[in-house]
């Protein structure tokens, strides 16, 4: 059996062959992501557990340069992820049967697809031993799966069971990753920043 | 009278700033390297050392720079969700 690719090219675009509850989905979690990040506890460092990971302290060992830094770049964090959302989001939303991005969208949707996986992982504590989250074999299609976020499961489940959706969603979104880290690899399309 | 010597902390804002990059367990092997090869210009070989010796070794250092281009550079990685922390060069 032939294996469909998810990536392919056209021209100097990369066309990504998501069905349609794929982008919604997607969209689904870009625009919970805005949502966390637009909570005022965000603005504070240390103040949003669940979005720690998204906003890494610079000066350990310096808390006079950390706050400097924090005061200064925080919010300009916050502005620039919020930005390359609606980037992704105006991507998706363009007609066609795929979704057709330039390379810089490309790069916008690989930092936002990984922005929700370091707050899905934070939220299940992600360790290095857990190998329950690697999902579907590395190079098996995991996209059977990808509805299961909106299938919950049956009512009275534990708060454990809650959280089986957000793991399938969590590897799902990692094969997606990796496979656009090898579609734009293969292509050469990233552009050293200086 | 001599004046007395500088400070450490006067002395140590002329050595240059290193950028490191820490392990975690969430971000993926092949974004990491994709990420170093992006922003620092670094060849495939390179970034892949470095990414494994961040795997396997804890952390490595990705840059060394003035603080503002550092800082520069940890904000990028940030914006890539890579952890990254400044330190003065030994």
């Amino acid at each position: 059996m032939s294996e469909r690719r998810l990536f392919g090219r056209k021209g100097d675009h990369i066309v990504m062959r998501l069905g349609r509850e794929e982008r919604a989905l997607i969209t689904r979690l870009l625009s919970e992501l805005r949502a966390l990040l637009l909570e005022p506890a965000v603005a504070e460092a240390g103040s949003a557990p669940l979005v720690a990971r998204l906003f890494p302290v610079v000066h350990p060992d310096r808390p006079d340069d950390e706050d400097e830094y924090q005061r200064l770049m925080r919010d300009e964090l916050v502005a620039s992820r919020l930005a390359g959302i609606a980037q992704v989001e105006a991507g998706l939303a363009r007609r066609g049967s795929n979704v057709v991005f330039d390379a810089e969208e490309l790069l916008a949707f690989m930092q936002a697809i990984n922005a929700v996986r370091l707050v899905l992982g934070t939220m299940f504590e992600v360790s290095d031993d857990d190998d329950s989250l690697d999902g579907p074999d590395a190079d098996a299609d995991p996209r059977g799966r990808a509805g299961a976020a909106d299938h919950p499961g049956p009512e009275g489940e534990s708060g454990d069971d809650a959280l089986v959706a957000e793991r399938h969603l969590y590897g799902y979104l990692s094969w997606l990753l990796d496979s656009a880290v090898e579609a734009v690899s293969a292509g050469g399309t990233g552009e050293v920043e200086r | 009278m001599l004046d007395a010597p500088s400070t450490e902390d006067e002395v140590s804002e002329d050595r240059p700033w290193i950028v490191l990059v820490w392990n975690d367990p969430i971000n993926l092997m092949s974004y990491v390297t994709f990420v170093l090869q992006k922003l620092f210009g670094y060849d495939i070989d390179k970034a892949t050392e470095l990414m494994l010796d961040v795997h396997q070794k804890g952390k490595a250092v990705v840059a060394n720079d003035t603080r503002e281009r550092a800082e520069m550079h940890v904000f990028r990685l940030h914006e890539h969700g890579l952890w990254a922390t400044l330190e003065h060069d030994v």
